[in-house]
């Protein structure tokens, strides 16, 4: 869906099997609550992962409503918008069967820049080939033979590579090609009498990721169907139960880490069978400071098991024309169980005498934890529709409802450090005791509202909601508040016939609307400080309290976005050309914060109300069909979105930003009163500030760090285009996806490990030779001013400079790049077999496609390092870091048969 | 017809509005206590904090009076060597009291609306005294009587010093007046409570009292305290030891041992991993300035030969500064580990009790008070027991109990087994032997009849202190050196010549005349949160604020 809906941005955060996805309308409006879009799916509130879960052919109809709108339907909790799905219902003629089988590919579709000149080495000024070093700094590639390891095998042996660029099995081979496999079956018939429909699916997906070992495995049937019962009672029910199932490494950074200080000359897809293979082995592993990337893969896993059971009923009864009532009841359950291990690996006395390094002389005690728990949502309404038609040009529709949301989760955790037996999994097998902890939360939320669409001769409408919530988490005297919306859409196209005909328009519409929202984010339990354990009590039997380090102010009240917007939509040539714009602004006060206070309070933290931001922007929309005939058709459609967000102020005396994340050092994502939101600081060289350009020492022709982190930019995109192409001849089809996303930073942590290492393009930029730091100045004591260096080299060019904190990984903002990007999202050929090809009488149809997703990736030459959409943060809002955490964004290819019975 | 949907809606309303305040009161936490802990459950935990901060108190002090001092091997000092502290540094000398204080708050206060929990309260307040002290002693001016205020005063203004000093012995006082007025029915501190003196509350009396002492003595003429009587009780005369059941588990371990060992038997990184005695320290113990073979062999592994260094020079390759792993002051026979240590010295075991005041300490201080006739009592008898209390608690086991290892009577090297020339384990016998070692018979800082002055015998009380604090309590050492400026340092440092005989660093960048540190400097999170009243300290420093070169904690020589 990402670019094809204006203002909808679906961030893939992560990579990997199970990959997770942010979905965001307009921007980041609140500095610590969720700014996630509510997605609702058959009238029932899901978490965002069943998105990433559902079958895309169940559904029938995909809306995004904007804030305003959906608050009105759905509370708060729908302050950000949200995306509406309703699956299929089956269609009412005859029963039809579908099967399809589909089997797609992914591979590594973007690495980072690496350097393919240089191998181990780790000295300055004099490139020396050292035969068991991670960085590469050692002398430039020549093909001669030379040997590999810290120390020989007990035996004696001792490797032997040419020392050149290895592009068979180096390091950049780690990740293998993955297949994915997706079974789908369903039927759609009317039902008994003809009085109703229903649509049954079932599902089954299996997958491999490019870490060889990971596994992902989906199982998904559902059910759904409409029925009139008697007349004037018509019951909508669905039911769909999804179970995913998957094991993957876990420690993905570390891996990352490993497979970069792997030197270019190493063959390291050789060390594959490291419980086998002697030299893969980690005794006898040839790098002194890391270890066999292979081995820290299938060590450190874990497993997931996730069941979601979504459910709805709903009951609508029209008693007269005028006049219905639904009821409906909505029931959301996730149950999972997460476990993680370690297991233990002792060193042999061989390798902890003979290393250089430490991971070798540190046995590996091994751990194990597991945590499961369950997260439901209860969700009943129950709504009265008023309809009244043709009262002097008037039209009446009127909508009152009740609804009440119910979310309770349990939690249970428990975790060994330390396995007695190796390869026992449980939390038996300990040698220490067991941590455990245990959490549970219930919340309600009721919602009394109500709205109003006035039509005046069917081109001009006022629609009116109002809505009043009343929460559980917040304090009795302040749990209730109100918040409503007006707009106004005149249909210019109706109203005035002159413009249609005259004018090749056949609808022009203007909308106008003005909304406050309420929204609450703060979690259950929050308002009073709690108690806990602490200086390592129990001992022995005796407990030992202290009073937790936040208090929360006294009548903490929820957020307010007060928003407008405008816009119109123009179609023309019978629809051939579409068009649609909006412009908006909107304003959120009360933030939510936790601010820092003074220690000698004896607390650290207040839960406060303080803090506005502000958004405006623009969604605009164009669509032409310049081609149709009877047998072909051509569509393109472009969306463009401006869309920015700043913070207009914190609040707090003395306080110059709000810290959402950040690295030790200081550089990560903050809100900045007067910045974008949210802003990247990262740590930057000592400049001029007269001429802006880095101070280098006069001696050592090294850069200076600056000590306070430095703005480096906004890291969500002030510009979004999608385009999409759709074209058809005959029984073909072919659609395709475009996206661009600009103007923003990103922070790419993983910059840090390919400068260190040695890895990294980067590195070479001048061969490695002692260089002048490009745009600099030196301070001049003569002069006793700055003055432009163009003659004073770095003291050395190789590790002194690059791998250093002192003079580069320290500066973070050498890996600030713009997050700017092209993607071929997607590119799908269809193809209907012709009918005269079945000779059964059965088969009814069958089409073959093939889809590529993400096949291309165009990135600025700056970004030497991953996918931009990657984020450390989740669906949090600390968005603009990534790293290794993240392994390579992939590229999928593959092909669908269907067959329509 | 009209009239039924009416109804209708009208029923769904009803059933919907007055509901609704059970429906929404479920805001009550059912995974943590919000109230209703009893104050007897967070006594406790506010001694055990306490105990577990003496490490990291201890360690900002060590750095600066040469108990510690960098190794070789290893780079990268910044302020360790140069003294250039900033707020970034030892900001948890600040954090720590203060988070404390809030748990210390809520058991005074609850004493003062329930008699009782009067003897709770008490404790509390002798608590609060030992926190403020601290806080004073590193700070000078401290939030006092507008701290732990929460919501009711977030930016809290600055005390002085002298007042807080006069405040705290009136507190003691009342701590004192509080046990001895405590009605029969008031609850009683059993071990659970109380994992200091397991109940006994004339200890705590006696704790008081050695505070009290502590407060007069530093605070000298400075302070005009409102008397400087004691009750009845006395001084300590035991090693006030905090154990609520210290044992090898995570986050259980006893704080001095988890600067070594972590549960898993890895060496702890950073610390005294990375650093070696100093020339000054261990001259006291090798005969440069006082001979003591006893004390060495318990404080240092490798007596006489630990890895040593002087603060602020680079050792190059010189195997002598090197550290031998784990630390220096970490005693074992053969190779040290977690599972194989002598349970002696000052590093004693994963279960050992952790010393938050020693004996020694309490009788020095009476030494001195009674040179200054603060109060009565045979100075050289209470500085000779100082002395003593000093081997007495190195020679403790893990248990706290005697060792019941041997130690050679010729060379003091400890012994698992007996043998001729090889005794048990004893103080007095150290002692006496230590009154008579190497040139100590002539050395008024080891025989008290030898200091004819009332300075030597200060410098003697002092210097005698400073042995026994040595890797225990540098924090105190720290404060004793700059109130009286003794052990006796030379300034300017050079190597080799003053090595044994000056603290400063080769690296210094104080600007003061004795080239030393005066303090380190307020906390980073005062100047963001609490900026308008910590910046009304003003000082000696370019910017108007605190200089940490040339401002003087108050009681400061």
């Amino acid at each position: 869906m990402s670019g094809k809906v204006p203002g909808l941005q679906i961030n893939g955060v992560s990579s990997g099997v199970n990959p997770s996805y942010s979905i965001v309308l307009r921007g980041y409006r609140s500095i610590t609550g969720n700014n996630q879009a509510l997605i609702v799916l058959d009238n029932v509130i899901v978490p965002n992962s069943v998105l990433g879960n559902l079958n895309p052919a169940d559904i029938a109809d995909i809306t995004t409503l904007n804030g305003s709108s959906a608050a009105a339907l759905y509370g708060s909790r729908a302050a950000n918008g949200a995306l509406i799905v309703t699956t299929k219902r089956g269609s009412a003629q005859k029963p039809e069967i579908t099967l399809s089988q589909t089997i797609s590919a992914q591979s590594v579709g973007f690495y980072p820049g690496i350097q393919k000149s240089y191998g181990s080495g780790t000295d300055a000024y004099v490139q020396t080939y050292t035969q068991y070093e991670n960085q590469q700094y050692g002398p430039k590639f020549d093909g001669s033979i030379k040997e590999l390891g810290e120390f020989p095998l007990p035996g004696g042996e001792i490797q032997k590579v040419p020392y050149a660029w290895n592009a068979k099995e180096g390091k950049l081979n780690f990740w293998k090609p993955a297949l994915t496999s997706q079974t789908d079956f369903s039927i759609s018939a009317p039902t008994g009498g003809n009085r109703g429909k229903i649509y049954m699916s079932a599902q089954y997906v299996d997958a491999n990721g490019t870490l060889e070992g990971d596994r992902y495995k989906r199982t998904a049937v559902s059910v759904g169907g409409n029925q009139d019962i008697i007349e004037k009672i018509n019951l909508d029910y669905s039911a769909r139960y999804t179970q995913n199932v998957y094991n993957q490494a876990s420690n993905l950074a570390s891996i990352y880490d490993l497979i970069l200080n792997s030197p270019g000359q190493v063959p390291l897809t050789r060390y594959k069978n490291w419980q086998v293979d002697s030299f893969a082995m980690p005794n006898y592993y040839y790098n002194a400071y890391y270890n066999n990337p292979y081995f820290l893969k299938d060590n450190e896993r874990t497993n997931t098991t996730n069941d979601y059971l979504v459910s709805n009923l709903g009951l609508k009864y029209s008693p007269a024309s005028w006049l219905s009532f639904i009821g409906r009841l909505g029931m959301t359950s996730r149950f999972y169980e997460v476990q993680n291990w370690q297991e233990v690996f002792l060193y042999n006395q061989y390798a902890k005498d003979h290393t250089n390094g430490s991971y070798k002389k540190s046995d590996i005690k091994g751990g194990y934890s597991k945590s499961s728990g369950r997260e439901s949502t209860l969700i009943g309404d129950f709504i009265a529709q008023f309809k009244k038609s043709n009262i002097e040009n008037f039209d009446f529709r009127a909508n009152l409802g009740v609804q009440i949301i119910q979310d309770r989760s349990s939690g249970l955790a428990g975790g060994i450090s330390g396995l007695a037996v190796p390869g026992l999994f449980n939390l038996s097998n300990n040698t220490s005791p067991a941590s455990a902890s245990d959490n549970i939360a219930l919340s309600r939320t009721m919602g009394l509202w109500g709205e109003l669409y006035a039509t005046y001769k069917k081109y001009l409408t006022l629609h009116l909601t109002g809505r009043r919530d009343q929460v559980s988490v917040l304090d009795p005297e302040f749990n209730k508040f109100n918040y409503s919306s007006a707009d106004l859409s005149f249909i210019a196209s109706d109203a005035f016939s002159s413009i249609k005909d005259n004018t090749p328009i056949n609808l022009l519409k203007f909308m106008v609307s003005t909304a406050k929202t309420g929204n609450v984010n703060i979690g259950p339990y929050s308002t009073l400080p709690i108690f806990g354990q602490a200086s390592g009590y129990p001992y022995s039997g005796n407990v030992g309290y202290s009073i937790d380090n936040r208090i929360v102010t006294q009548g903490l009240k929820p957020e307010f976005t007060y928003s407008n917007e405008f816009g119109f939509e123009l179609e023309m040539w019978r629809s051939r050309l579409r068009s649609a714009f909006t412009y908006y602004t909107s304003k959120t006060k009360n933030q939510t914060l936790p601010v820092s206070i003074a220690p000698s309070t004896g607390y650290t933290s207040l839960l406060t109300n303080t803090g506005i931001t502000s958004a405006r922007g623009v969604e605009a929309t164009l669509g032409v069909i310049p081609y149709r005939t009877h047998d072909a058709e051509i569509g393109i459609s472009v969306n463009y979105t401006y869309n920015d967000n700043r913070v207009d102020e914190l609040g707090i005396t003395d306080l110059d930003k709000f810290r959402l994340f950040s690295y030790g050092n200081g550089t990560g994502v903050y809100a900045a009163p007067g910045k974008s939101y949210p802003a990247l600081y990262a740590t930057a060289h000592l400049r001029d500030s007269a001429t802006g350009k880095i101070i280098v020492d006069k001696t050592t022709g090294y850069p200076i760090l600056d000590p306070t982190i430095k703005y480096m930019g906004r890291t969500q995109p002030l510009h979004r285009v999608g385009v999409n192409l759709d074209a058809s001849y005959k029984a073909i089809s072919l659609r395709a996806v475009a996206e661009y996303r600009g103007s923003y930073v990103i922070y790419n942590a993983m910059g840090t490990t390919t400068d260190f290492s040695g890895a990294g393009i980067n590195t070479v930029m001048f061969d490695r030779n002692r260089f002048v730091f490009p745009n600099s100045v030196y301070w001049d004591a003569a002069q006793n001013k700055y003055v432009d260096n163009t003659n004073i080299t770095v003291a050395e060019g190789g590790p002194n400079y690059w791998s250093l904190s002192s003079t580069r990984t320290g500066m973070n903002e050498n890996y600030v790049t713009s997050g700017a990007f092209w993607k071929l999202r997607e590119l799908a050929l269809s193809y209907e077999l012709p009918a005269k090809l079945w000779n059964f009488k059965v088969v009814k149809g069958a089409t073959i496609s093939l889809v590529g997703r993400n096949l291309i990736m165009l990135v600025p030459k700056t970004n030497v390092y991953t996918d931009p959409e990657y984020s450390d943060a989740g669906t949090g809002n600390y968005v603009g870091l990534n790293s290794m955490s993240q392994n390579p964004p992939n590229r999928y290819y593959g092909g669908t048969i269907t067959l329509k019975f | 017809m009209k009239k039924l949907i009416i109804y209708l809606f009208l029923g769904v309303m009803l059933f919907a509005a007055p509901s609704c305040k059970k429906f929404f009161d479920i805001n009550k936490n059912p995974n943590r206590p919000t109230a209703g802990i009893s104050e007897d459950l967070i006594l406790p935990k506010t001694i055990v904090e306490w105990a577990n901060f003496m490490p990291s108190a201890s360690a900002y002090g060590e750095e600066v009076v040469g108990y510690t001092t960098n190794a070789g091997g290893v780079s990268g000092w910044g302020s360790f060597v140069s003294y250039a502290f900033t707020p970034g540094n030892w900001n948890g000398n600040w954090t720590v009291p203060f988070d404390n204080l809030t748990d210390i708050k809520v058991v005074i206060d609850k004493a003062k609306e329930d008699q009782s929990f009067a003897l709770l309260g008490a404790a509390a307040k002798i608590m609060k005294a030992i926190h403020y002290q601290f806080l004073v002693d590193t700070y000078n001016n401290v939030p006092y009587t507008q701290a732990n205020l929460g919501l009711k005063e977030l930016t809290p203004s600055y005390d002085n010093g002298p007042d807080i000093y006069k405040s705290l012995a009136n507190l003691l006082d009342s701590a004192i007046a509080d046990i001895n007025g405590a009605s029969s029915g008031a609850k009683v501190l059993n071990s659970a409570m109380d994992p200091l003196f397991k109940g006994d509350m004339t200890k705590w009396k006696k704790l008081a009292n050695t505070i009290k002492l502590r407060l007069i003595i530093r605070g000298g003429d400075k302070v005009s305290f409102d008397n400087k009587s004691f009750s009845s009780d006395g001084f300590l005369t035991e090693d006030a030891m905090v154990q609520p059941g210290y044992t090898n588990v995570d986050g259980k371990l006893n704080p001095t041992w988890g600067r070594v060992y972590s549960v898993s038997g890895s060496a702890v990184g950073g610390v005294w991993q990375q650093r070696v005695p100093s020339f000054f320290t261990l001259g006291f113990y090798d005969g440069n300035k006082v001979s003591d073979k006893f004390r060495g062999n318990l404080v240092y592994r490798s007596y006489p030969t630990p890895g040593v260094n002087m603060l602020g020079r680079d050792p190059g390759d010189d195997a002598g500064a090197k550290v031998k792993a784990p630390n220096d002051w970490f005693i074992a026979f053969g190779t040290p580990s977690a599972t194989n240590y002598a349970a002696i010295g000052i590093v004693k075991g994963p279960s050992a009790a952790q010393p938050i005041m020693l004996a020694s300490e309490s009788y020095f201080l009476q030494a001195e008070a009674a040179l200054k006739g603060i109060i009565n009592g045979d100075v050289k008898n209470l500085f000779n027991t100082g002395i003593l209390e000093s081997f007495k608690y190195l020679n403790k086991n893990e248990s706290g109990a005697n060792s019941t290892l041997f130690v050679n009577s010729t060379n003091g090297k400890l012994s698992a087994t007996g043998g001729t020339g090889i005794i048990a384990i004893n103080q007095q016998t150290e002692f006496d032997a230590y009154l008579a070692e190497g040139q100590n018979s002539i050395n008024y800082l080891v025989n008290f009849d030898l200091a004819t002055t009332n300075e030597q015998k200060l410098e003697a009380i002092i210097t005698q202190k400073y042995i026994a604090l040595n890797n225990i309590f540098g924090h105190e050492a720290w404060n004793e050196y700059r109130r009286t400026k003794y052990p006796v340092s030379v300034s300017p440092p050079t190597y080799p010549a003053t090595r044994y005989t000056s603290i400063v660093s080769l690296q210094s960048q104080s600007t003061a005349p004795d080239r030393l540190p005066t303090r380190i400097q307020y906390p980073q999170n005062e100047f963001i949160y609490n900026g308008e009243n910590v910046k009304q300290q003003k000082g000696q420093a370019a910017d108007g604020g605190i200089s940490v070169y040339l401002d003087k904690i108050f009681w400061a020589k």
